[in-house]
């Protein structure tokens, strides 16, 4: 597991896969286990952004690889074979650089005239 | 949550965590977290019903194989996409059609199922290790091999035995010391009474050496404390004993306070110490639930320093020596120590599951691996008829596939969706097989081991993952025929011609699975047949006693003493009142129990010359009291039968048998003959009628009914079976000899003393013994029989209805034409039947070929045996007349003129 260090680039990064977006995104403000990321991203997106837990731990197992996120202490008392999920300082860098990438590119969009279509916004 | 969505997500949660061991993340570490993320989502889906459980367990099990990780929009996750696509259009259609769902579910399903079962067992049997026991590749048993002895039954030159005497368990034990630890275990009988009464209830117990707990590796006990090494010293007899948590909880309520509790085993009181860990139970087969120190195994006090008995098993465990080494080890330590009749023997080790040491195989293990390949040909059978179904469908779709075709879908993507067919169906089937599985393995155990109690539940991973192996087999088996198929569609030609000449040509494909299901069936049936047939022969046997109108009746003591003179004198008692008793025709009394077993002993001329041996036929013997030839109906040939005149004091006196005589005195006549029997010193006996011959040995006689046997008065018996053990009841009518067994078991217990039970118990019953071999083979055979010819029979129906169904217009025409009903019912059950009897004829020649696997446990019968052979055809041929008659009957009321208007 990667340490987690400040002197990364949170650039090397990007961009993100949604999945990867997303996880960070539900841990942003709480620390949650596999599920409660599913549970969160399911909320978030309406249903639209269902992880499947082989996709879920694939995307976790690479961001704690890349030290994004990173398995707390907490453990969840129903059940002891849960791990609890944090994000680290350069993953709350991370998400925040991708989310500057992603309003640059949407900046960049309506400078040409871009505009998102009126009814069916993708998720 | 329904019992369906339980079974669908008790299956869904062995495939994941069986996937998880593929999934990258999964073998990284994450696989615990995964399952618990897995459970979650499974319990919060359960409450919606099974098809949600499903759909779920779908979406997980293809999402872990095809790790959808990211969604960038790769070559895989294009795939993904049309895969999922693919997934709800095959079950959208299979839902379409729900009775064919359902007949292809269910023919798997049995066929798996029917795999499932066997698995369980066998696996219980060859293996699967005792639970509780740690770290089985490292335990060995001892086993003794020793040239066979004449009662051994044939086979094998040798016979194989774990039991070896106390002294000799030590020199082994010292000898492996330190490299090996070895514990022994004593038993009494495979089960002994607990408590008392008439029917106390009967269980597994071990009396053992120091170590055994520790040697196993039990987990520590749940309860107070296992037995301690001082307990189990063998000089120093503690009646004190570990019960096992299984017997904790049934018999005691899991009570804290057993410990310290009495309980009464095999007639002695043993204080309870302590409850052994959860789930151990012994390496048995059967489950252990009282272990005792061995020094309380027997209140004779030299039983553990006699070093020809076999009182002990024992089983070492050593991480260093492999299990020649110990058994080389073991064998030379035995030998300097025995006696020199052991001389021949040698000690040979063999691994913890019993099936697979040196024992030869019982009956049950025989059958039980015969029943593992019945169960496989049950499941290509189903297979096979699948593939007909599944291809008869394809054939319907035609139309369908070529648009498809036509719209631009890739061959390969088209066999993938036949091949996503198969597997939903064998999934689905497999999920419904562990109720089949459940059901069948409770069913056969039941059968083959009714004495057992089977140590660990029979629903597991394990049957899961065979599951799982079994239906991607058939995946691949129903869904690459149809796929294939379908993949060389030509696109031009089934479009223009449309459904009208779909079904013309029966497909050469069709037919010859059809032939192979037939064949199959006939090889099981055949088996049933010849099982069936073996059963009858035996069962007809003449045993030279009136068996249908005896019942024997013997006795027990309360304390389960065994007490010769009190028995005899109890018997002798009875024989009047009883006698007296309408319905009965007669008592006699004889020294042991007829046709079960015999004992002999060396005879002399009256000058003094010994009769050289005779081996297996040397003459045998019975005492009987007067009477006892009229009771059990053996017919005397000549002279007199014994009386109260044959005293004590008087001339000794005997009766021969014919084949006796014969041996004997060729050529002259026996009466007036004498012999001295046991010693050349002994009185001369005199014979005083010659009698007909009977069986020995029971139902199935090793002397084929011409045994030497000669009788002799209970009133001049001497030696140990020379007294009464057993009263012979004669019933006036053969068919109420059961009846009156439940009465006289009821009329005997006032004649008796309180302490004292009398069992009373058909003649017919104590052959049971002889007889279950073929009991077994009938019902199980039989059994699987039956499912086969009902799949086959399924086969033929849906083969030739499919058939009929196309061909509505050429049997319109026909009609038309002025052919009438009769007419069209043989054209089309002619057609129907020409692939069942060349399956027939197939079936036959395989099955000869192959009967050398069943021969040796039939019974003076044969699958050749042409009774046997028409007995399956018959059947066979019933069944797929049924199957082509109702569609045939059907296409021959054709309206013409409806039909042909339709197209």
């Amino acid at each position: 597991m990667a340490k987690e260090t400040d002197d990364a680039d949170p650039d090397d990064f990007l961009p993100l896969s949604p999945q990867q977006f997303e996880i960070l995104l539900a841990l942003s403000d709480q620390d949650l286990h596999g599920y409660g990321i599913i549970l969160d991203v399911s909320d978030r997106t309406s249903g639209k952004l269902r992880l499947g837990t082989g996709a879920l731990y694939t995307a976790i197992a690479r961001l704690v690889t890349l030290g994004l996120i990173r398995e707390t202490d907490q453990r969840d008392e129903t059940d002891a074979r849960r791990r609890f999920y944090a994000l680290t300082k350069l993953g709350r860098r991370t998400l925040a650089a991708e989310a500057a990438r992603m309003e640059e590119l949407l900046t960049k969009a309506r400078q040409k005239g871009v505009r998102p279509a009126p009814s069916k916004a993708r998720a | 949550m329904s019992v369906g969505a339980r079974a669908a997500a008790g299956v869904a949660r062995a495939w994941y965590r069986i996937l998880l061991r593929v999934h990258p993340s999964g073998r990284r570490g994450y696989g615990p977290q995964m399952a618990a993320t897995f459970d979650t989502l499974l319990e919060t889906t359960s409450k919606r019903g099974m098809l949600s459980v499903a759909v779920l367990a779908m979406k997980e099990t293809t999402g872990l194989i095809l790790n959808r990780h990211s969604a960038r929009k790769t070559r895989r996750a294009r795939r993904l996409d049309a895969l999922g696509q693919d997934l709800r259009f095959v079950v959208r259609s299979l839902a379409a059609a729900p009775a064919f769902t359902l007949l292809v579910v269910t023919t798997l399903a049995l066929g798996m199922g029917a795999n499932g079962a066997l698995f369980v067992v066998i696996d219980r049997i060859f293996f699967r290790p005792p639970p509780g026991v740690q770290n089985v590749d490292t335990l060995t048993r001892v086993y003794r091999r020793f040239p066979r002895r004449p009662f051994d039954p044939p086979g094998s030159d040798f016979g194989v035995s774990q039991w070896v005497s106390y002294p000799g368990f030590r020199d082994i034990e010292a000898a492996l010391r330190p490299a090996a630890r070895l514990v022994a275990y004593a038993q009494y009988a495979p089960r002994i009474p607990v408590g008392r009464g008439e029917s106390p209830e009967m269980t597994h117990a071990l009396w053992v050496s120091a170590g055994y707990f520790s040697l196993l590796g039990a987990s520590a006990p749940a309860l107070g404390r296992y037995l301690t090494d001082e307990e189990c010293r063998v000089e120093t007899p503690t009646n004190t004993a570990v019960i096992s948590y299984d017997a904790w909880q049934r018999r005691f309520g899991s009570s804290p306070s057993v410990i310290g509790a009495q309980i009464e085993l095999n007639r002695a009181v043993y204080t309870i110490v302590g409850v052994a860990a959860r789930g151990f139970s012994g390496i048995d087969t059967d489950a252990v639930n009282y272990w005792m120190p061995l020094g309380s195994f027997s209140t004779r006090p030299s039983w553990y320093q006699e070093r020809d008995g076999s009182a002990v098993r024992t089983i070492a465990r050593s991480e260093s020596m492999t299990p020649d080494q110990i058994a080389s080890v073991a064998d030379a330590a035995y030998h300097a120590g025995v006696a020199p009749r052991e001389a021949k023997t040698t000690l040979v080790a063999g691994p913890l599951l019993e099936a697979r040491g040196p024992t030869p195989f019982s009956n049950e293990l025989k059958i039980s691996t015969r029943l593992a390949g019945v169960a496989l040909t049950v499941l290509l059978i189903a297979c096979a008829n699948v593939t007909n179904l599944l291809i008869a469908r394809s054939i319907r779709r035609r139309h369908e596939i070529s648009i498809r075709l036509a719209l631009g879908i890739s061959r390969s993507r088209l066999t993938g969706l036949f091949l996503l067919e198969s597997l939903v169906l064998s999934l689905t089937a497999a999920a419904a097989s562990f109720v089949v599985a459940q059901w069948g393995a409770a069913a056969i155990r039941q059968t083959l081991m009714p004495d057992i109690t089977w140590a660990t539940a029979m629903i597991d991973y394990r049957l899961a993952v065979f599951a799982f192996v079994i239906a991607a087999l058939t995946t691949l088996a129903i869904g690459l025929p149809v796929g294939l198929r379908s993949g060389r569609t030509g696109l031009t030609l089934s479009l223009k011609s449309g459904s009208r000449d779909g079904g013309v040509h029966r497909s050469r494909v069709s037919s010859a699975l059809l032939v192979t299901q037939v064949a199959l069936s006939i090889v099981l049936l055949i088996g049933a047949a010849a099982f069936i047939r073996s059963l009858l022969t035996a069962e007809a046997t003449r045993t030279g006693y009136e068996t249908d109108r005896l019942l024997l009746v013997s006795l027990r003591f309360d304390d389960g003493g065994f007490r010769q003179q009190e028995t005899a004198a109890l018997l002798h008692q009875l024989q009047e009142p009883v006698s007296g008793r309408p319905g009965v025709d007669g008592v006699a009394l004889s020294g042991w129990r007829p046709l079960s077993g015999y004992a002999s002993n060396s005879l002399f001329r009256p000058d003094g010359a010994a009769i050289p041996s005779m081996g297996e036929l040397q003459p045998s013997f019975l005492y009987i009291s007067p009477g006892f030839f009229r009771t059990s109906g053996i017919p005397i040939q000549r002279g007199r039968d014994f009386s109260a005149g044959d005293t004590a004091t008087g001339q000794r006196v005997m009766a021969v048998n014919r084949s006796m005589a014969q041996a004997i005195w060729p050529g002259d006549e026996a009466i007036g003959q004498c012999l001295r029997i046991g010693k050349a010193t002994n009185d001369c006996v005199s014979v005083v009628s010659v009698v007909e011959d009977t069986n020995r040995d029971g139902l199935i006689d090793k002397a084929g009914g011409r045994a030497p046997m000669y009788f002799m008065p209970l009133s001049q018996g001497r030696g140990e079976f020379g007294t009464a053990t057993v009263a012979i009841v004669r019933s006036v009518n053969p068919r109420s000899t059961r009846l009156l067994a439940d009465a006289l078991e009821t009329d005997v217990r006032g004649l008796l003393p309180r302490d004292v039970y009398a069992t009373v118990t058909p003649m017919r019953d104590t052959f049971a013994n002889q007889l279950r071999p073929w009991v077994l083979g009938a019902t199980l055979f039989g059994a699987f029989g039956l499912l086969a010819v009902t799949v086959a029979s399924i086969g033929t129906y849906s083969l030739t209805s499919y058939s009929v169904s196309h061909r509505t217009r050429e049997m319109a025409i026909r009609t038309a034409l002025g052919a009438a009903p009769p007419t069209l019912v043989r054209l089309i059950v002619r057609q129907g039947l020409t692939p069942v009897v060349i399956g027939i004829a197939a079936g036959i020649v395989l099955a000869l070929l192959s009967s050398q696997l069943i021969t040796s446990l039939l019974y003076q019968t044969s699958p050749a045996d042409p009774r046997v052979l028409a007995a399956a055809c018959v059947t066979m041929g019933i069944v797929a007349v049924a199957g082509c008659v109702i569609p045939a009957w059907r296409a021959a009321r054709i309206d013409p003129i409806v039909a042909l208007k339709a197209e």
